[in-house]
């Protein structure tokens, strides 16, 4: 079996490689097309068998497999064996490819379909992405799955995956991750496929903007649930650190989020397209950049940079994207630009400009500082790093004005003409975040920063109000149906505009989290025998029993607390220290008292062999919940704003909301001998009512 | 103008932010320093206070045993810290006078077989 795997993996770059060529002939005899879509196939049917194949060997627990046997043991439950797949380095990058050879397959007939003249293009670019990623697997370090273990005679049990990696959150995370990062390949081959070939822009937009969404929605899922793993089995405490890792997989999705801002401009207003293709370039590149930075070794120090084998692999794969993009932008990017202009502050566009130039930004800043300690280093021959201070001094003001802007921007007018209802609701929400200023002062906060986040905080979600409260109260009224009815007619027929505003709300929601927990947490530590008290904030911890137990691979200590508020006792709490002796490992399992207004988060440092005394550490990070429920709001809002139409379903025309000429540019290029219309669209963004 | 704000907050926060990373003996040449890291091998036998709040070890380079530095740390000690010679520890805070550091951020690094997550 681990043979079988093996051969489909090398032979994975041959046919890719050969279905590259191919399709660059299909650029001038279209028929070889057919072979070139081929080829996507069979690297896909090759993955997938590969990808069966380790699979497999995890399952059945096959420890003559290198990697099955490093990553994994009898005792390991099943859903962790399979987690198992994306753990280490080898697997993940199996995992790379084959989500890369089945995004392929997808993109590929879409792009046919909608814009058939560019599909050699893009079975160009995709294939040899999905090269490069196969060559990585053959001939990195430790990157090949299907090696035997030395002398090849299966040991009797695994090593096990890390007790950290045994979280629900360790699931989740890093297949999200690579979901969001393979997704980004899609937009950055179609737009350089639909410029090289000459399509029309609104030929291929449509698909650019499904795969921007599918990547920004998984880089978010990615991104949020890796804070929520770090926050509850980390124990420091935090949830973002600033570390090389998550800054990797951070930047790719702020440029995300700023292309897809810069699709909805140069589809509605024919505006940012320069933009929207180097941010197509840029967020591609940051997921290879991130991808590379996430390589095992190269992460935990930026220092062990110059060790790594992949080095020379991604440095030459990220320059060739460089230079292949930059000749199809000199070439042909005046074939999609548009001589329009800004001609005034005060308007969506300007707001939308504002929004792409602040995200980039940040952007950069977080690069400068994953890459400062490199430049540095080399310059001035001393070893400087930059920590958490760094980012937040920059990141916090530049976070406020994009709140402000979330909120400004739904009020804008477009084009900045209609101005009579811009004074009125800039007055009404402007005048909530004045009383909620004024309240808070009254209340006793005097610190600027936090002031402003929640004062601009309730400014934007009184302006997502009053846009849902408007879309609603008219949905009913042209519709003549219940309140009930009329919002969810309102939402499902305006999916894009609606679900956008939703995931708008999610991340202010997320960003008071951060301001509650970041700017007002309290940390205490602490001696304590059976009876004694600690107190944290309004909360008091009683120091109650601690039991010691043992199972099959861990020793473990197990404090109980009662946490009382104001003298009222409201819970229990349950720290654990772990000790694993087969790989002489400690984990401190904290655990928390949740509620919405934040959590009491305890750490059992140490104890006294006797089981009288304790060590431990509490935390008090308020609103902090309101990160993760933020969160869930996101990922509904771009569930909505992602959900394909299916046209057969909506009825004749008159379904279709005005100003959508653009739109249906897709059919400029109909797919050869083949009169069907695209079966499935995506909803389009409505205009104000 | 944009690109002027953007330099300015960026070299403040470098300003803010930047922290030199010296070795045991890079450390002792240069004398006390406030906002470093050192990283340094664990002194078999130095640690104090493991399972406490307040920590207290000896740190010197491998190929230059003889220089040493006693680090104070006051919070939460890290899961990875051991009480094992060959154990890499990185600390954070003030290089004061008479040799000894005061860390706020400890890290340490154990030879491990297991990797870092993806």
């Amino acid at each position: 079996m681990n043979g079988l795997g093996y051969v489909c993996l090398v032979l994975i770059t041959p046919i890719s490689l050969a279905g590259l060529a191919l399709a660059l002939a299909a650029t001038r005899r279209p028929g070889l097309i057919r072979g070139s879509a081929g080829a996507v196939y069979g690297v896909a049917a090759l993955a997938v068998i590969a990808s069966i194949v380790l699979m497999v060997a995890l399952v059945t627990r096959d420890f003559s497999n290198h990697y099955v046997y490093s990553y994994t043991s009898r005792s390991l439950s099943v859903a962790y064996t399979v987690s198992a797949f994306w753990a280490g380095n080898a697997g993940s990058l199996l995992l790379w490819l084959l989500l890369m050879a089945v995004f392929s397959v997808v993109a590929l007939r879409q792009i046919r379909r909608e814009d058939a003249p560019s599909g050699p293009y893009v079975a160009a670019i995709l294939l040899a992405i999905t090269a490069f990623f196969s060559l990585l697997t053959l001939f990195g370090n430790d990157s090949n799955p299907f090696v035997r273990v030395s002398g090849g005679v299966a040991p009797a049990d695994g090593l096990g995956l890390n007790p950290m990696l045994q979280n629900p959150g360790m699931v989740i995370h890093p297949g999200a991750l690579y979901l969001g990062y393979v997704a980004f390949a899609v937009p950055f081959a179609v737009v350089m496929g639909g410029l090289w070939a000459r399509s029309p822009s609104a030929a291929w937009l449509p698909a650019v903007r499904r795969w921007a969404l599918v990547g920004w929605f998984f880089l978010a899922i990615g991104n949020l649930v890796g804070a929520w793993w770090a926050y509850v089995t980390l124990g420091w405490g935090g949830y973002w650190a600033w570390d090389p890792v998550e800054n990797a997989s951070l930047m790719p999705w702020l440029t995300g989020t700023a292309l897809v801002h810069a699709v909805v401009m140069m589809r509605k207003r024919q505006m940012q397209s320069a933009w929207m293709v180097i941010l197509v370039v840029v967020t591609f590149l940051l997921t290879i950049f991130g991808t590379f930075l996430t390589r095992s070794g190269i992460a935990t120090s930026v220092h062990a940079f110059a060790d790594n084998t992949f080095i020379p692999w991604f440095t030459v794969f990220m320059l060739l994207t460089v230079i292949v993009s930059a000749v199809v932008i000199v070439f042909r990017l005046s074939s999609v630009r548009s001589d329009k202009k800004l001609d005034n502050p005060l308007s969506r566009e300007s707001a939308f400009v504002y929004t792409n130039l602040i995200l980039v930004v940040i952007t950069f800043v977080v690069l400068w500082g994953v890459l400062f300690p490199v430049f540095a280093g080399a310059l001035r021959g001393a070893k400087v790093e930059l920590d958490p201070n760094f980012f937040t001094v920059v990141t916090v003001p530049l976070a406020l004005i994009l709140m402000l802007l979330t909120g400004l921007c739904p009020m804008l007018p477009w084009r900045g003409t209609d101005r009579s209802r811009l004074v009125k609701d800039a007055a009404w929400t402007g005048g909530t975040a004045v009383v909620t200023l004024v309240v808070l002062v009254a209340l006793g906060l005097h610190r600027v920063y936090p002031l402003l986040s929640f004062a601009l905080a309730v400014f934007a979600v009184a302006s997502i109000a009053l846009q849902y409260g408007r879309g609603w109260r008219n949905r009913r009224r042209a519709s003549r149906t219940g309140w009930l009815r009329a919002f969810g007619g309102m939402m499902w027929t305006n999916r894009s505009r609606y679900g956008g505003f939703l995931i708008h709300l999610g991340v202010i929601v997320v960003l008071v989290g951060i301001t509650g927990s970041y700017a007002f947490k309290q940390v205490v530590d602490g001696n304590m025998t059976k009876g004694g008290k600690l107190d944290v904030g309004r909360f008091e911890l009683t120091f109650d029993d601690l039991t010691f137990g043992q199972a099959a691979d861990k020793d473990t200590a197990r404090a109980a607390f009662t946490v009382s508020h104001d003298g009222r006792v409201v819970g229990q709490v349950y720290p654990v220290k772990e000790y694993y002796p087969a790989s002489d490992q400690v984990w401190t399992r904290v655990d928390r008292y949740s509620t919405l207004a934040g959590d009491v988060y305890v750490s059992l440092l140490g104890y006294t062999n006797d089981g009288a005394g304790v060590t431990v550490q509490a935390e008090l990070n308020p609103l902090v919940n309101w990160l993760w429920i933020g969160g869930g709001v996101m990922v509904v809002g771009g569930l909505i704003a992602m959900w394909p139409v299916r046209r057969s379903r909506v009825k004749g025309r008159k379904v279709a909301p005005a100003g959508r000429s653009q739109a249906k540019g897709r059919k400029v290029a109909p797919p050869a001998g083949s009169e069907r219309p695209s079966k499935r669209v995506f909803a389009e963004t409505g205009d104000d009512e | 103008m944009i690109a002027v704000a953007l330099g300015v907050l960026i070299w403040v926060a470098v300003g803010r932010g930047s922290v030199y990373y010296y070795t045991v003996s890079e450390l002792l040449a240069k004398g006390p320093t406030p906002r470093v890291r050192v990283s340094g091998e664990l002194v078999e036998g130095s640690v104090q206070g493991l399972g406490t709040t307040s920590l207290r070890f000896v740190i010197h380079d491998r190929d230059l045993p003889e220089q040493t530095i006693a680090v104070a740390y006051n919070g939460a000690i890290p899961d990875s810290f051991k009480d094992q010679p060959d154990t890499e520890v990185v600390a954070a805070g003030d290089f004061v006078a008479g040799q000894s550091f005061v860390a706020t951020v400890l890290e340490a690094k154990c030879p491990s077989k297991y990797e870092a997550a993806p």
